[in-house]
């Protein structure tokens, strides 16, 4: 028995009873952790009589991650349209009445997991592998999609040079949100602005956090959806590929992409799908973009836990561990004699 | 009175991981009391030496800039180089250590253009730097 969200289950009911005009109650609730940038909930319902697993994400009073709530639920109707594997989206909600914050509605994928790390062990060991290339063959098929055909350009702007909007974008993140002086950030950001690429004139959907835990995979080693689509926007195809080779999301294995198989492979895979060939001078970049990215995002979370309402330790916890991992891959990418004791020179 | 702290904190946190954790059902407090857990074992790390780490960020940024006197900006680095953290509690230190690496960052930026040893000591101290606060 939890007060609260019982109240967010009685409270949800009765507004789907309107909405969907059937009788519906909620018959268990539950949080699932992890879910900084929104709160979320697992609730099994009962609507006229048959049962429907939903996931509710609602807002918190304060996040990890900034983002307009609007956008990531369009991002999924548009993926769900095109049959890339997302959970259903069911509704929006931006009436505060309804749940205290604004909130969406998706559809259960049943019988997943997201852990990384059950991976390492029965049943799924033996399924790792196929994990590891759905995921970036699955990554190199979203690349090749047109962005206008998957109607992407009705709701998210086109960038004229999306190597520069996202390094203003995140760099501003920094300096506004910065607690400390924070001059492995300042030094990356001098790296990136000097070496910044010219437009690729390749133009795809950026998931924008396209990592470990944020998609399902199954026993039979299938990926039935990607999630977090929060950082969603129309960018370089280069971009989700660098950031999810990253070294923080395969640590302590960091010599593995995502814990899972060589960054080598994952680009050959990657490659493969997208029918692109990967640019090693801008991809180098992007590369560096990632940890810088990710800084931001550690960055942003200290200041969130300092001055925001929200106490959700898992901010305090991003905002240290993962800012100092994240500072100590910087220095071993760009120390001019770095000994590359965190990860191998870049691709 | 507890004579050292970040002991307690430490057996605070193993009880939290050894007592509490075991008896709770739901996986969002788990997960919540995993995190908190963990963050009591950072503290601990903080309470025993971050005083002591900061100072010697302190000491290694006057080094650097006794080596960069020919660069812009040298009476602020000589004034912090001369200048002492108002008391020896964290926060007074970070303020004190926030000013010098203020400072820092603008050396480094004039120091890639202009000076490339120094350019390299620094990024060697910002290894340093970032191995002397980790946390694995």
């Amino acid at each position: 028995m939890n007060p609260a969200r019982d109240d967010i289950a009685r409270r949800l009911a009765d507004y789907l009873t309107r909405v969907w005009a059937a009788d519906v109650s909620a018959e268990h609730i539950e949080q699932i952790p992890g879910g900084a940038s929104r709160e979320t909930y697992r609730l099994r319902l009962s609507v006229d009589g048959t049962p429907r697993g939903v996931i509710l994400r609602r807002d918190p009073p304060s996040s990890l991650i900034d983002t307009e709530r609007a956008l990531e639920y369009r991002t999924y109707e548009a993926a769900w349209r095109a049959g890339i594997p997302v959970p259903e989206p069911l509704l929006l909600e931006e009436d505060v009445t309804v749940l205290d914050r604004p909130f969406s509605l998706m559809a259960e994928v049943t019988g997943c997991q997201t852990a990384i790390a059950n991976l390492a062990a029965p049943p799924f060991y033996r399924v790792r592998h196929r994990i590891a290339a759905r995921k970036w063959t699955l990554l190199g098929e979203i690349a090749r999609r047109d962005v206008h055909d998957l109607g992407l350009t009705d709701f998210m702007p086109v960038p004229e040079h999306p190597a520069r909007r996202e390094l203003e974008y995140w760099a501003n993140v920094i300096r506004t949100d910065a607690l400390q002086p924070q001059p492995v950030a300042e030094a990356t950001i001098r790296w990136l602005t000097r070496h910044l690429p010219e437009p690729s004139g390749r133009l795809c959907l950026v998931h924008g956090d396209y990592r470990s835990g944020n998609f399902l995979y199954n026993e039979a080693g299938e990926i039935p959806a990607l999630l977090d689509w929060e950082m969603a926007h129309i960018g370089d195809p280069l971009e989700d590929l660098a950031w999810s080779l990253d070294p923080l999301w395969g640590w302590p294995e960091r010599h593995l992409a995502g814990g899972l198989l060589s960054r080598k492979d994952a680009v050959s895979l990657w490659e493969g799908a997208s029918g692109m060939t990967v640019d090693r001078e801008a991809f180098r970049w992007w590369q560096i973009f990632a940890s810088l990215k990710g800084l931001a995002i550690w960055i942003s979370s200290s200041e969130d836990f300092a001055h925001g309402t929200s106490k959700d330790p898992i901010l305090a916890v991003a905002g240290w561990m993962m800012t100092d991992r994240q500072n100590r891959i910087l220095v071993d990418r760009l120390h001019p004699d770095s000994p590359h004791r965190y990860t191998e020179a870049l691709l | 009175m507890i004579p050292r702290p970040e002991q307690a904190l430490l057996d605070l946190a193993g009880r939290l991981g050894s007592r509490v954790l075991p008896e709770l059902t739901d996986p969002y407090t788990i997960a919540d009391t995993g995190i908190i857990t963990m963050l009591l074992g950072m503290l601990a790390k903080e309470l025993a030496s971050g005083t002591a780490r900061r100072l010697e960020d302190g000491e290694d940024i006057r080094v650097l800039f006794e080596a960069a006197t020919h660069a812009p900006g040298a009476d602020d680095r000589a004034a912090f180089s001369a200048s002492r953290p108002a008391d020896l509690t964290l926060s007074e230190v970070n303020t004190w250590l926030d000013r010098g690496l203020s400072l820092l960052t603008d050396l480094h930026a004039w120091a890639e253009d202009e000076d490339a040893a120094l350019d390299r000591a620094i990024w060697d101290w910002l290894g340093r730097h970032t191995e002397r606060h980790r946390f694995d």
